[in-house]
């Protein structure tokens, strides 16, 4: 659906981004994660045709996105990381101005206008001056603008943020819904977890270039891996200790009072091994658990921010 | 989607439908109209004053002078084109930057819809609120009319004069407006410029026209038959200057000498003179028109963010090697899963990860384009696959330049 090579932006001697390179399939949730200026918003801004590229290619459905803008804007709704909605329309005539602008019909726009309402869950809020909305309807308003000449690709930069707990699981599960409709969607957020829930892959930026890439499931098993095997044992720790010694997957391993902190770079399996082995040669395990990957440890990882 | 049908400008559509629920437009309207029923009043009391010196309303009830309520017209309709060229800057000099301080300008720009569009929309938009200032001081206008003088036709034309200038004057708001962020520097740099384009050249044509007409009486002073003045391409300069049509305009309408009939004692070409006489307003509309759509054009390119001369094409090698250069923001690491902070060494004998996507190394970018003599773009089209394709080979290279680094 959206195949990105070589794109390259700089900003006077801010090299935004740096000869990037993304394939993203139809029907994806691609989440985009990255510190602050590591080039998300550029990136999405130049697929969206808001922003000129140095050089590079961006196809949306086929299409050279930076040659027949026109054609892109027809298969692209974006959301940028503000509202940007007139606080004197009503829900409706909000709606309406965006159909005329591209060209849709009154009647059409109305009818279709009611359908994204309601997917957004604001059937409710039609005849309301947007003034008088909260910041998460507005949020979702804004998506259901962005829908308004049924895109293929959805593209949301900082949806969540500024969004309440109870905003941003509405916003999440309307991410959902789309996705099930078959819509490509990209989003880019800070908010890690929820993207890792929302998501079917996620790109990791940084300083302009993508540095990690993948399906969720196989990113979060990456940083999964590198998570620490935590032991709790009540009896036998000598003996413990000795059979991790013997394990060759065990590569560092600290003691804290009866708790064993291993590096261990195995597989399940191994665990699995381990513990029986463990059990078997009569330790007293109490707790055999490793961290669960996420892509907060991930993000602050790759960073190099500090962990709370 | 129907294209066929011919519909309203978007934009316009919009801004009617919310400038009707603001409360400033209304407000604007009732002041300014004041201002003119004063001056209107002042002014019929001023004729009245005059006229009771020639016997108007005088008790012995002689004739009234209402060639004195001509001049109503007169001084209205310059306060008219006054307020005009005050108000039509702060109409339209924040239509597009008012938007951008909304945010909902880059949300216009990810429709379809053309930025010229877009930014004649906004020059109608507020060129519709002017309107509204001009109709509905009609009434007050017409005071000229009910009183003496004038035809109806003589205040249509003055309609469409003052639009001519407003359009001008709107075309540079909308200029500004796009070419400036916030719209306080926007509204000072329309008056600046309306400044420049309607005045500016006024000043100094006039300027000059004075000192040659001075020039000229000097050395003809004593003469029993002075030869006919010249004042050289002076009046061909006058006639391209936006606001001379609107001056030429009230002078005919008052049936006083119209600009081209003076400069006609200025015979340089005793042909072209009578002719520019009769061409002074049509060649003075048509140039503003063209002055509009001038900075209409302007503002559209200012919006619009893909340049289309600017295709995409791969740097240059000069380019490429400034590229290098350049300060660039560093290589940041592959990601490489770590331990916890806190048992910092483990991680030592962690193998490298397949997964990541190599990192790509500054010095391809400059490797791309360097052949000379060749088309950059299709240095660009050959390049991708050799970029995109290895990443395993990579793979296994990065840890090592990590470490050194």
């Amino acid at each position: 659906m959206v195949e990105i090579r070589n794109l390259t932006k700089t900003y006077g001697k801010y090299r935004a981004l740096n000869n990037l390179n993304l394939h993203i399939d139809k029907g994806e949730i691609f989440g985009f994660v990255g510190p602050n200026g590591a080039g998300k918003t550029t990136t999405m801004r130049i697929i969206c045709g808001l922003l000129q590229a140095d050089w590079g290619e961006v196809y949306v459905d086929g299409i050279d996105s930076l040659n027949h803008n026109e054609l892109i804007k027809r298969k692209v709704g974006y959301v940028p990381d503000f509202f940007g909605v007139y606080d004197n329309f009503k829900v409706m005539e909000y709606m309406d101005f965006y159909g005329s602008m591209y060209g849709i019909d009154g009647e059409t726009v109305r009818k279709t206008s009611l359908g994204l309402l309601d997917l957004v869950n604001l059937s409710d809020k039609a005849d309301s001056y947007v003034d008088g909305l909260s910041r998460g309807m507005k949020q979702r308003l804004c998506v259901a603008r962005a829908l308004i000449h049924n895109p293929q690709l959805l593209i949301l930069d900082e949806p969540a943020s500024g969004l309440d707990p109870r905003a941003r699981f509405e916003l999440k599960e309307i991410m959902k819904n789309l996705g099930s409709m078959g819509k490509t969607i990209i989003i880019s957020s800070h908010i890690l977890p929820e993207l890792g829930e929302m998501c079917t892959s996620i790109g990791v930026m940084e300083k302009g270039n993508l540095i990690a890439n993948g399906k969720v499931e196989e990113i979060t098993k990456q940083s999964r891996q590198a998570n620490p095997l935590t032991i709790q044992i009540l009896e036998n720790k000598d003996q413990a200790i000795q059979i991790l010694r013997q394990t060759p997957q065990v590569q560092k391993l600290s003691i804290r009072d009866n708790e064993i902190i291993i590096a261990f770079c195995g597989e399940e399996a191994d665990m699995a091994q381990l513990l029986s082995n463990l059990i078997l040669s009569g330790v007293k395990v109490s707790g055999f658990h490793r961290e669960e990957g996420n892509l907060e440890t991930l993000f602050l990882e790759i960073t190099g921010g500090e962990k709370r | 989607m129907s294209h066929t049908k011919k519909k309203m400008n978007p934009i316009l559509r919009k801004e009617l439908r919310l400038g009707s629920r603001s409360i400033k437009i209304p407000l604007a309207l009732m002041f300014y109209n004041i201002v003119l029923a004063l001056i209107a009043v002042v002014m019929i009391f001023s004729v009245n004053a005059v006229g009771g010196i020639s016997g108007a309303f005088s008790s012995n009830g002689d004739a009234i002078d209402f060639s004195g309520f001509l001049y109503i017209f007169q001084v209205i309709g310059w306060t008219q084109l006054g307020i005009t060229l005050l108000i039509v800057p702060i109409l339209s000099a924040g239509s597009i930057s008012g938007e951008r301080e909304k945010q909902t300008l880059e949300i216009m720009l990810t429709t379809p819809e053309k930025p010229f569009s877009i930014i004649w929309g906004k020059l109608l938009a507020s060129l519709s609120n002017f309107i509204m200032f001009i109709v509905t001081s009609i009434p007050i206008m017409a005071i000229s009319f009910v009183l003496g003088g004038l035809n109806w036709f003589a205040l249509l034309g003055f309609i469409a004069m003052i639009l001519v200038v407003a359009i001008l004057v709107g075309s540079i708001g909308v200029f500004c407006s796009s070419a400036f962020k916030k719209t306080i520097a926007s509204i000072v740099m329309t008056f600046l410029i309306e400044f420049g384009v309607l005045f500016l050249p006024l000043i100094i044509c006039g300027g000059v026209l004075g000192v040659e007409a001075i020039a000229y009486a000097a050395v003809t002073d004593q003469m029993m038959n002075p030869p006919d003045p010249n004042f050289g391409p002076t009046p061909f300069i006058m006639i391209l200057t936006p606001l001379t049509g609107f001056f030429d305009y009230m002078m005919r309408v008052m049936n006083l000498t119209s600009i081209a009939e003076i400069l006609r004692e200025a015979d340089m070409f005793g042909v072209i003179t009578p002719i520019l006489s009769y061409a002074w307003i049509p060649v003075n509309v048509i140039i503003s028109g063209l002055l509009s759509f001038f900075f209409l054009r302007m503002a559209a390119s200012k919006l619009n963010p893909i340049k289309k001369h600017k295709k995409k094409k791969a740097p240059k090698q000069m380019e490429a090697q400034k590229l290098q250069g350049m300060p660039v923001a560093p290589q940041p690491q592959r990601y490489q899963p770590q331990m916890m902070q806190g048992q910092p060494q483990m991680q030592e004998q962690m193998p490298p990860q397949p997964i990541y996507a190599p990192p790509q190394p500054m010095q391809q970018a400059a490797a791309v384009p360097p052949v000379q003599n060749v088309e950059p773009v299709q240095q660009v089209a050959a390049v991708p696959p050799v970029q995109n394709v290895e990443p395993v080979q990579q793979a296994g290279e990065v840890p090592q330049q990590t470490l050194q680094e």
